[in-house]
């Protein structure tokens, strides 16, 4: 139940993040924050935070962002899968290490995520889209910490 | 599983449309994320309307009492103007133009995602607002309406990549189509020709054509016009006049029933 109210603050605290107003300038700064709190998760806790998860978030985001239904839960479940299937070598990998794959993977979600866009014409290509992955990347150790610290403070295993 | 569900979903939702009905009731299960992300905007905005000097309301009352006298005497030239319009339209046998309402409203939110460029607004359908509905602030065309749920809207902005305007040269009379690119500063007008007569300066208002956005109504001014050998047409650069990024009144534009599609 702890568990459980723990994960629900700190996904909510990301997507808090991901709706704040930013100036128009910095638009494509804003770090992926809602994929760098599930892939902590996954990372850290694999049996009890999974695809599904990532999946309803994806779905919140989508609302939240007013996006179309259904192109983040599709990339956050890919993102979430491939973490799952990686993360006893994640946990080996020193802080940066994680850091850059954690920045390849948030690279491969806007991929797909551009990639549904352009399809239906809404995007146009810029290299841009990698601008977030790289944020996201350099931000890793630091959340890394930060949600270490929130698990052992509240014991969840 | 989920991927196919998704895919499913992302289908369901753009040829579709299935969610549209149902997405002003999932929006709620979001809606106290919003509303927490926008309250330090909206404290600000409070504070700079409540917290303001007494000088400067004076001095902000005075400066909008002369602006209102300008208008007024522009108004008044207008209206002998507009009146001697519907003459010669009448001697011309042309259908006259109706008036048509306006409803203002206030932007309460910016769509936090790189890609599209949409706004939300605070009137919704119960306010009359309508999908299709042409959006305007002070200094030009906006966007239009997308998404209306009771009490908010979603506004498509003219420079997210997805959308096109029909727009006409006010200086020749020239009428193109004007594309988003994606950017908030600059747009690219469609298909002109090498020979034609477009210059850097020249305004851009609505053809009304489309009969989604009403005629007449001012857009951008072309910055920059590019001739690249090899290239099928002219490369023209346009900077939206409305203040996409910024404008916090906007104007919805009411058509009669009849008249929307």
């Amino acid at each position: 139940m702890k568990s459980f109210f723990v994960f629900v603050v700190t996904l909510l605290a990301a997507l808090m993040l991901e709706a704040m107003p930013l100036p128009e300038s910095l638009v494509w700064y804003r770090p992926e924050w809602a994929l760098l709190v599930i892939l902590y998760w996954v990372i850290a806790l694999p049996f009890r935070v999974g695809v599904g998860v990532a999946w309803f978030l994806g779905l919140m985001v989508d609302l939240l962002q007013g996006g179309i239904i259904g192109q983040h839960s599709l990339t956050y479940v890919l993102i979430a899968f491939s973490c799952a299937i990686f993360y006893k070598r994640l946990r080996m990998y020193h802080r940066w290490q994680q850091g850059i794959f954690v920045c390849l993977l948030v690279s491969i979600n806007q991929l797909i995520g551009f990639w549904v866009d352009h399809y239906l014409g809404n995007a146009e290509p810029t290299l841009m889209i990698f601008m977030p992955a790289i944020v996201t990347g350099l931000l890793w150790p630091w959340s890394f910490i930060i949600l270490r610290s929130v698990r052992r403070i509240y014991a969840i295993r | 599983m989920l991927v196919i569900l998704s895919i499913a979903m992302i289908i369901a939702d753009v040829r579709y449309s299935l969610f549209a009905p149902i997405r002003p009731y999932l929006t709620w299960l979001v809606a106290p994320i919003q509303v927490v992300v926008n309250t330090p905007q909206k404290i600000l905005y409070w504070s700079s309307d409540h917290l303001a000097s007494r000088e400067g309301l004076v001095k902000e009352n005075q400066a909008l009492n002369q602006e209102i006298l300008i208008l007024h005497s522009r108004l008044q030239k207008l209206e002998s103007l507009q009146a001697e319009n519907v003459r010669l339209r009448e001697l011309l046998d042309a259908s006259q133009r109706v008036d048509e309402k306006i409803v203002m409203a206030e932007v309460i939110g910016f769509d936090q995602n790189a890609y599209s460029h949409k706004i939300l607004i605070d009137k919704g359908f119960s306010s009359g607002a309508y999908i299709g509905q042409a959006v305007l602030d002070a200094t030009g065309v906006l966007g239009q309406v997308v998404e209306t749920s009771a009490y908010t809207s979603r506004v498509l902005l003219i420079a997210d990549a997805s959308h096109f305007l029909p727009v006409q040269l006010s200086r020749t009379g020239f009428r193109s189509v004007l594309r988003g690119v994606g950017d908030l500063k600059h747009m690219k007008l469609m298909s002109v020709p090498h020979s034609a007569d477009v210059k850097k300066g020249d305004i851009l208002t609505t053809s009304g054509l489309g009969k989604r956005f009403p005629s007449g109504y001012p857009v951008g001014v072309v910055r920059a016009v590019k001739h690249v050998p090899g290239k099928p047409y002219a490369d023209v650069d346009v900077v939206p006049l409305a203040q996409l990024g910024r404008s916090r009144h906007v104007m919805l534009i009411e058509k009669p029933k009849s008249e929307r599609q």
